[in-house]
């Protein structure tokens, strides 16, 4: 009986050790990897176009999912699928939402003089 | 006098009696005449259309337009939902809209995609690519590649091209397949945003658009070499086999790299190497720890 007991905790043991090994990150949560890990060291610099935004929204949409590259044929062209894409309601909203984003004669001001730029 | 009236009065009675015996024949000619222009009519309706659409854009057109071609783009894409960046890009797009040639309510949008690219449509709707935005490291260069996007976008320059290719059937095409009840801005719009994706711009336009959106940058205040490093930065990743994906769609609507380098570079000497690059602002806002 305890041989029998004894062989049951080794098994889950390993079972635990296995899953804890093999645990992936949660694709919803951002990884503190630049932190807890340190880059590994290349003599090539970071590359460009390939990178991250450091967008702040938790909202993902279409690609930035996958970081892949929805609807584009290998030779890197939109595909004709993805051209048909039909348009709705709340993609017309997000484009009436754009000009929220634009800014107000202040902001632009501010903005401009922050950064020692001109205005016309 | 009187050899007059009667010879009236004779021409009339000649007159009456042949509608007698051919009015039958006049009518049934008058009615095949009408049955043919019926059958022409759409023929001219179509033509009349095609016209139509070789006509500028007025402004209201250009924003029906562009606000029914950004909608696609959209729904293709998808937008980058961060509106810290948003209001960042829609700013620096907005300081280098003040040199625009012609101005417009300036709206810019980011799209969620990596493929490197920027779009500018009708009406002063303007995108930029996530991965084009990832390949930056300083707010020059964002406002290079935004003021050539602005250039194309006040100066009109797909619509010339549409036009003088005389592709712009496109429209009264996709109005006939979906009838007159669809909304004709929509499908216009429709229509744009395949354009954009399948049309070269003639070489002189990208030229001008290089030119004039770093000519804009610097008279904002930016450094004028901004533009022409994105463009190095581009070929150099370019040439990566890896990257294919990356930049096939700029590379199949736009002229080689190097041209348009070499096209700027005596522009910027020019310009002269004063101006803001401002890259802690850019990372601060495009790539915050």
């Amino acid at each position: 009986m305890i041989r029998r007991v004894g062989l049951f905790l080794a098994i889950c043991g390993a079972a635990l050790a296995q899953d804890s090994g093999q645990k992936k990150p949660d694709p919803g949560k951002q990884q503190p990897n630049s932190q807890a890990t340190p880059p590994p060291k290349s003599s090539e610099p970071a590359p460009l176009f390939g990178g991250k935004l450091g967008t702040r929204s938790s909202q993902k949409t279409k690609e930035s999912a996958t970081l892949g590259f929805n609807g584009i044929d290998p030779s890197g062209k939109v595909d004709a699928q993805m051209l048909a894409t039909s348009v709705g309601a709340n993609d017309e909203a997000k484009v009436r939402n754009m000009a929220n984003s634009a800014p107000t004669p202040a902001q632009l001001d501010s903005f401009i003089a922050d950064g020692g730029l001109k205005k016309k | 006098m009187k050899h007059l009236s009667v010879g009236a009065f004779a021409a009339l009675a000649i007159a009456l009696a042949a509608n007698a015996q051919f009015g039958g024949v006049f009518n049934k000619a008058k009615e095949k005449i009408d049955q043919a222009t019926q059958k022409t009519k759409p023929v001219t309706d179509r033509a009349e259309k095609a016209a139509d659409t070789f006509q500028p854009w007025s402004a209201q057109d250009e924003q029906d337009i562009g606000q029914a071609g950004a909608a696609k783009m959209v729904a293709i894409f998808g937008l980058v939902d961060d509106a810290g960046l948003n209001r960042y890009v829609n700013l620096v797009g907005n300081t280098v809209g003040q040199f625009a040639s012609r101005q417009l309510p300036w709206r810019f949008g980011i799209l969620d995609t990596s493929i490197v690219g920027a779009y500018a449509l009708p009406g002063g709707y303007i995108f930029i690519t996530r991965g084009a935005l990832a390949g930056m490291t300083n707010e020059a260069q964002l406002a290079g590649a935004l003021g050539h996007e602005i250039t194309h976008c006040a100066e009109r320059h797909l619509e010339r091209e549409i036009r003088g290719k005389k592709t712009s059937a496109w429209a009264v095409q996709e109005a006939n397949n979906a009838g007159k009840s669809a909304n004709i801005a929509s499908l216009k719009g429709d229509a744009f945003v395949k354009d954009l994706f399948s049309t070269s711009l003639s070489r002189d336009k990208e030229d001008a658009a290089d030119e004039q959106g770093t000519q804009m940058a610097a008279k904002a205040g930016y450094s004028p070499a901004g533009l022409v490093q994105v463009l190095t930065s581009m070929r150099d990743a370019s040439q990566k086999p890896e990257n294919k994906q990356m930049f096939g769609q700029l590379l199949s609507t736009h002229p080689p790299f190097d041209s348009r380098i070499a096209h700027l570079q005596p522009i910027i000497a020019r310009l002269g190497s004063s101006g803001e690059t401002l890259e802690a602002r850019f990372s601060a806002a495009v790539m915050p720890q």
